[in-house]
C-alpha cells in the first residue's frame, strides 16, 4: 500500500527534526523562494526583532540599503537612541502591515504627505515614529522639516531594494480618526494624550493584512518598482492589549493571523516569501522555546539561531557571515540593546 | 624652585617658543617639556616610577621621555575634547532649531547635546586614566582658532562660522566643565585676555601673525599660537595653580623669539 508520505524528505517528519539545531537541521528549515545573494538590495523594516535581523545583515556584509544613514558620525549607542541605522532608513519600530503600506504611499506620494505632531511638555514628536527623538523637537516645524527630509531619504531606499526583509509584530493598532492614519503607538505613552474621540483602536483581520500587504506591492509596481518581500513574524508576546481580552489570547490571534497571512502570501503569490524565525523561537522544532525568564523576549541564543538557520538556507557563504556577525553582537550588548516602544507601555502600567 | 612640565601635543609649541620668556618672568619655575607622538594617548606609557615614555620614535629633536616624578605640576595644553566629532557633525548637517545652512539632512540639537555629552565623557575617562588622576595635573583644552582666520582655512574652525556658533561653543564648553568638575584634574579654560570673540583667540597671537616675512599661513597656524600665548596662558596658569605672578616685561615674547632676542 503506498502513502503521499512515503519517500519524503526528513524535513516532513517531526519526529525526524524536533529538537535538532545542528547545521542539517538549521539548513532544512527554509527553503527560499526569493533569490537571495549578498550582493542584492535588501531593505528591513518591522518590528524591534527585525532589528537583530537588520544588524546582523549589515555586520555579515550583506548589501542592506541605508538611506539615513549616520555610522560615520555617531557612536552605536546614539544611533540606537536616536533611531538611526536601526533598519533600512529612521522610520523607527513599524509593527503593523498597515503602517508599512502607508510609510511606503507616503514615500512616493506625489504631494507632501500629511504629518501627524504629538505634543509632550512643549515638545513636538512625530507620531508616526516618536521615539526617533527621544526628547521630541522644539517646534512643530521643525517636527515637519525632519519627516520631509526623512521621507526624501526613503524614497530612493525603496527604488533601489531587491527585497524587503518585513517583519510582522502586531495586529492591534492605533488609528488618528481625523486623518485615518495608523500609529505605531497608542498616544499618550510616548508623547500625546489619549483622547477616545481622535483615535481608535484597530485590531486588523487576516483579510486586511494581505490587502495590506498585497497593495504595498501593487503600489511598488506602480512605480515601476521591483522589491519583492521576505516576510517574518516577530516571537516577542504583545506587552499588553487593549482588545478587552486577556494579553495571552490577543498575543496568539495576533501571531496567528501575520502567520497565516505571511503563509498564504508565500503561498499564493510570488512576490512573497516566508522565514521562519517564529517558529525557531516559540516552538520545540529547533530546541526552543528561547524567550527570556518573563516569557517575552527572545534569548540570544534563539536571536542566533535564527540567524544560522536565515544564514545556512542561502549558502556557506551567508552562514558564516551571519554567525560572525551574532557573535560580534553578542559581545556588544549592551550598547545595543533592542529598541522597542512597547516597553514603554509596561513602563507606563507601573 | 617649582617645577612644572608642559607636556601634549603640537600646542606645545606656543610654551616652548615662549620658554626664555617665561623662565626670566617667572624666575623660580623651571620647565620641562614632553610631546605625545600622534597626539595619542595611546602612544605613551606612564611606568610606576612616574617616568613618561613616547612608545613609538617621535619626531626629530623632540624628547622621547619626560620624568614627572619630580615635578610639582603638569600642565597638559592642546587638548580637544573631542570638539573635532562635534564640528564634523555640524558641518554635515542643519541643527533643527539653529540657523540652516543648505544641508540635505538635519539632526536635532538634543542628538547634538548627547553626542557631546557622550564624546566629552569618553575623552575625559581617557583623559583620567592616562595621568592617573594625578591632582598635579591642570589640563587646558586646544586654544580657539584665531578670529581673523581666513574663508579658505574655516573647515579648521570646526562650527565657528556657523551663524549660531555661540550656542555650540557654549554646549561644548559646558559640557567639559561638568565631566571635568568630576576629575582631580583641574581645567583651565582659556583665560578671557585671551579670547576675542566667544570661542575665538585674538589674531596677533596667532602663529600666523608672527610668521617670518614672506611665509604664507597655513590653516594650521590660524589654530596654532605663537609665543605672545604662550606666554600670557603660562601667566595664567601661573598666577591660578602656583601663586606666581610675572616679573615685569615690555616686549612681546613672540617678537623676541622670532628674532632670536632671548629674554628680556
Amino acid at each position: 500500500m503506498k502513502s503521499p508520505y512515503q519517500n519524503l524528505e526528513e524535513r516532513a517528519f517531526w519526529r525526524a527534526c524536533v529538537g535538532r539545531d545542528d547545521d542539517n537541521a538549521l539548513a532544512q528549515l527554509w527553503s527560499p523562494k526569493l533569490e537571495l545573494g549578498r550582493a542584492t538590495p535588501l531593505m528591513t523594516a518591522g518590528s524591534c526583532f527585525a532589528q537583530h535581523l537588520h544588524r546582523a545583515l549589515v555586520r555579515g556584509g550583506w548589501n542592506v540599503l541605508q538611506g539615513e544613514d549616520m555610522s560615520a558620525h555617531l557612536p552605536n549607542r546614539l544611533c540606537q537612541r536616536y533611531g538611526y541605522n536601526l533598519f533600512s532608513a529612521r522610520y523607527g519600530n513599524i509593527y503593523t502591515a498597515r503602517q508599512f503600506r502607508q510609510l511606503v504611499e507616503h514615500a512616493l506620494a506625489d504631494t507632501a504627505p500629511p504629518v501627524l505632531i504629538w505634543e509632550k511638555d512643549g515638545r513636538y514628536f512625530d507620531a508616526l515614529r516618536p521615539a526617533v527623538e527621544p526628547e521630541g523637537l522644539g517646534t512643530a516645524d521643525e517636527v515637519r522639516q525632519s519627516r520631509a527630509e526623512h521621507m526624501l531619504a526613503l524614497r530612493p531606499v525603496l527604488e533601489q531594494a531587491a527585497c524587503i526583509v518585513l517583519t510582522l509584530g502586531l495586529t492591534e493598532g492605533w488609528i488618528d480618526r481625523d486623518t485615518g492614519l495608523a500609529l505605531p503607538t497608542a498616544p499618550g505613552t510616548i508623547a500625546g494624550s489619549y483622547d477616545p474621540d481622535q483615535v481608535f483602536l484597530h485590531n486588523f483581520t487576516h483579510a486586511e493584512v494581505i490587502a495590506d500587504l498585497r497593495a504595498t506591492r501593487d503600489l511598488l509596481r506602480a512605480h515601476g518598482l521591483q522589491a519583492r518581500f521576505l516576510l517574518t513574524v516577530s516571537p516577542v508576546p504583545l506587552v499588553a492589549t487593549a482588545s478587552g481580552d486577556h494579553v495571552g489570547p490577543a498575543t496568539t490571534y495576533s501571531k496567528s493571523v501575520l502567520r497565516a497571512a505571511s503563509g498564504e502570501l508565500s503561498m499564493t503569490d510570488g512576490d512573497f516569501d516566508y522565514f521562519p524565525a517564529y517558529e525557531i523561537i516559540t516552538s520545540p522544532i529547533m530546541g526552543g522555546p528561547y524567550f527570556d525568564q518573563y516569557g517575552r523576549q527572545a534569548t540570544d541564543e534563539g536571536v542566533q539561531l535564527v540567524l544560522r538557520a536565515f544564514g545556512h538556507a542561502l549558502g556557506e557563504d551567508a552562514s558564516a557571515t551571519l554567525e560572525k556577525a551574532s557573535t560580534a553582537r553578542a559581545a556588544t550588548s549592551t550598547d545595543e540593546e533592542t529598541i522597542c516602544e512597547e516597553i514603554l507601555l509596561e513602563a507606563f502600567n507601573k | 624652585m617649582t617645577r612644572v612640565a608642559i607636556i601634549g601635543n603640537s600646542h606645545v609649541g606656543a610654551y616652548l617658543q615662549a620658554r626664555d620668556a617665561i623662565e626670566a618672568a617667572f624666575p623660580t619655575v623651571e620647565l620641562s617639556f614632553f610631546a605625545l607622538p600622534r597626539h595619542s594617548f595611546s602612544s605613551c606609557c606612564y611606568d610606576a616610577d612616574g617616568v613618561l615614555s613616547a612608545q613609538e620614535p617621535p619626531a626629530s629633536g623632540l624628547p622621547d621621555q619626560i620624568d614627572l616624578s619630580t615635578v610639582d605640576r603638569i600642565l597638559m595644553v592642546g587638548q580637544s575634547f573631542a570638539r573635532e566629532g562635534l564640528a564634523r557633525l555640524v558641518r554635515d548637517f542643519d541643527v533643527l532649531g539653529l540657523a540652516p545652512q543648505g544641508r540635505a539632512r538635519s539632526v536635532s540639537l538634543a542628538l547634538i547635546s548627547d553626542y557631546a555629552e557622550f564624546r566629552v565623557d569618553r575623552y575625559c575617562r581617557k583623559l583620567a586614566r592616562f595621568l592617573r588622576e594625578d591632582p598635579r595635573c591642570v589640563v587646558a583644552p586646544a586654544p580657539f582658532p584665531a578670529v581673523d582666520m581666513p574663508d579658505w582655512a574655516c573647515e579648521q574652525a570646526g562650527w565657528l562660522d556657523h551663524p549660531d556658533a555661540e550656542q555650540l561653543t557654549a554646549i561644548w564648553s559646558d559640557t567639559v566643565l561638568w565631566h571635568m568638575s568630576s576629575l582631580k584634574y583641574g581645567l583651565m579654560t582659556q583665560p578671557a585676555s585671551l579670547v576675542a570673540a566667544s570661542g575665538r583667540s585674538p589674531a596677533e597671537v596667532a602663529r600666523a601673525a608672527s610668521l617670518p616675512d614672506g611665509q604664507a599661513p597655513t590653516a594650521a597656524d590660524f589654530t596654532h599660537m605663537n609665543a605672545d600665548y604662550g606666554f600670557a596662558h603660562f601667566s595664567a596658569f601661573a598666577h591660578n595653580w602656583l601663586g606666581l605672578e610675572p616679573d615685569g616685561r615690555t616686549t612681546s615674547p613672540s617678537k623676541e623669539h622670532h628674532h632670536g632676542l632671548g629674554p628680556q
